[in-house]
């Protein structure tokens, strides 16, 4: 077994606390000092000591790192919804929702709301996440982590991927007749961006989890988040609500044969509100979570 | 008493807050530190459970680093405790003399 196996294989003996706080200078150490019998044995001993008798140091990293997954959470509530969101409105644009949607049953206030309620969660969303990325690209660099700088990069190249295969499938001149050929274009497109969407979220995960940034970054960003989450209920509420108007205003725009039911406006209504319901959960818990932390630090 | 005096100065907690005493040092210029002057070679598991309780004790702190080395520096705290622990070592030390010069 190679020396930086057989370190990281003795570091996965050690809580995971433990690991979070001195799992890069430990391992750095067991680089510099070499794992002969005697040092593995001495570190067997310092993790099954650590195992036996957690400090009580270790439990803010451990709180810190569920407030870290609850702001996950919420990011990728906020990316469903931002994909089902988009979904709905190129979905309702074509006749006959779009009228329904801009003129007819929905006065301007739904609309209003709605474009409120995506502005606001944008910038809850902006405000928690950007000095977090920052701080994560910084302490990259400074400690010349380049896997996570790749890690955060990994958004802006699968966007470009997707663009990729989108101008490629754009190319394609397909007859009248191509009905199946169409299918699976738009499946391959679909797909292609279902995968870069999971796979930026998945790296942004990754990245936030490996890093070692100041706690207080993941505290600061707990209101901006809710007030993400409050953006994206507005815009939930409103579309539901529109939904509502629709069924009320002719139900054949409803269950109809093209209504809202029948198509796959319904798919991305059903995400809507799954995801800004979870995403409300999670930041009632977070928030609960801040508050406990706080009454004991006190 | 031979015993105690022996324990006392191989106390990894105490070799690291003497260490730490000129200045800050990341894990490996500890254990290098610590070998030259007291002669004793402490493992990475020894010396990384000394450093998380005299951290938990707020004898010690981490210093902001630019990699992963992590280097670590005595507190105010940690100077005082640091300060005691040798004071009692030298009594042990001045008694011992003592005893052996009456022998």
């Amino acid at each position: 077994m190679s020396e930086d196996r057989s370190a990281a294989f003795l570091l996965r003996l050690f809580p995971a606390e433990w690991r979070s706080r001195y799992g890069d200078e430990f391992r750095e150490l067991l680089g510099q000092t070499g794992i002969s019998t005697g040092v593995a044995f001495d570190v067997l001993v310092c993790a099954v000591d650590a195992r036996l008798h957690p400090s009580t140091n270790m439990r803010m990293p451990l709180m810190i790192e569920r407030l870290r997954h609850h702001e996950l959470v919420i990011f990728v509530c906020w990316v469903i919804v931002a994909v089902a969101g988009s979904g709905f409105a190129k979905l309702t644009e074509d006749p006959p929702l779009s009228p329904l949607f801009l003129e007819e049953i929905i006065p301007r206030l739904a609309y209003d709301i709605v474009f409120i309620g995506a502005l606001v969660s944008v910038v809850g969303l902006l405000i928690a996440g950007v000095p977090i990325a920052a701080a994560i690209a910084i302490d990259a660099f400074r400690r010349r982590r380049w896997s996570q700088l790749a890690l955060l990069a990994t958004p802006v190249v699968a966007v470009f991927a997707w663009f990729g295969v989108t101008a490629a499938i754009t190319g394609v001149a397909f007859s009248p007749a191509d009905d199946v050929p169409k299918t699976l274009m738009l499946g391959v497109w679909l797909g292609a961006g279902f995968l870069a969407v999971a796979v930026s979220c998945i790296a942004l995960g990754v990245a936030a989890r490996n890093s070692t940034i100041d706690a207080r970054m993941y505290r600061r960003a707990v209101n901006p988040a809710r007030l993400a989450v409050a953006g994206m209920v507005g815009v939930t509420v409103a579309l539901i609500a529109w939904g509502f108007a629709v069924f009320v205003g002719d139900p054949y725009d409803f269950f109809g044969f093209s209504g809202l039911l029948a198509t796959s406006t319904a798919l991305s209504w059903g995400l809507l509100a799954i995801a800004a319901a979870a995403a409300t959960l999670v930041a009632l818990r977070a928030a609960s979570q801040l508050r406990t932390e706080t009454a004991k630090a006190a | 008493m031979n015993r105690l005096t022996s324990e006392g100065s191989r106390d990894p907690g105490l070799l690291i807050l003497a260490s730490l005493a000129g200045g800050p040092r990341h894990g490996y210029s500890m254990i290098e530190d610590i070998e030259r002057v007291a002669g004793v070679r402490l493992g990475p598991g020894t010396l990384y459970g000394a450093i998380g309780r005299l951290e938990q004790r707020g004898l010690i702190a981490a210093v902001e680093s630019v990699d992963r080395r992590r280097p670590y520096r005595l507190t105010p705290n940690g100077g005082l405790v640091l300060d005691k622990e040798v004071e009692a070592l030298e009594r042990v030390v001045r008694l011992a003399r003592r005893t052996v010069a009456h022998e």
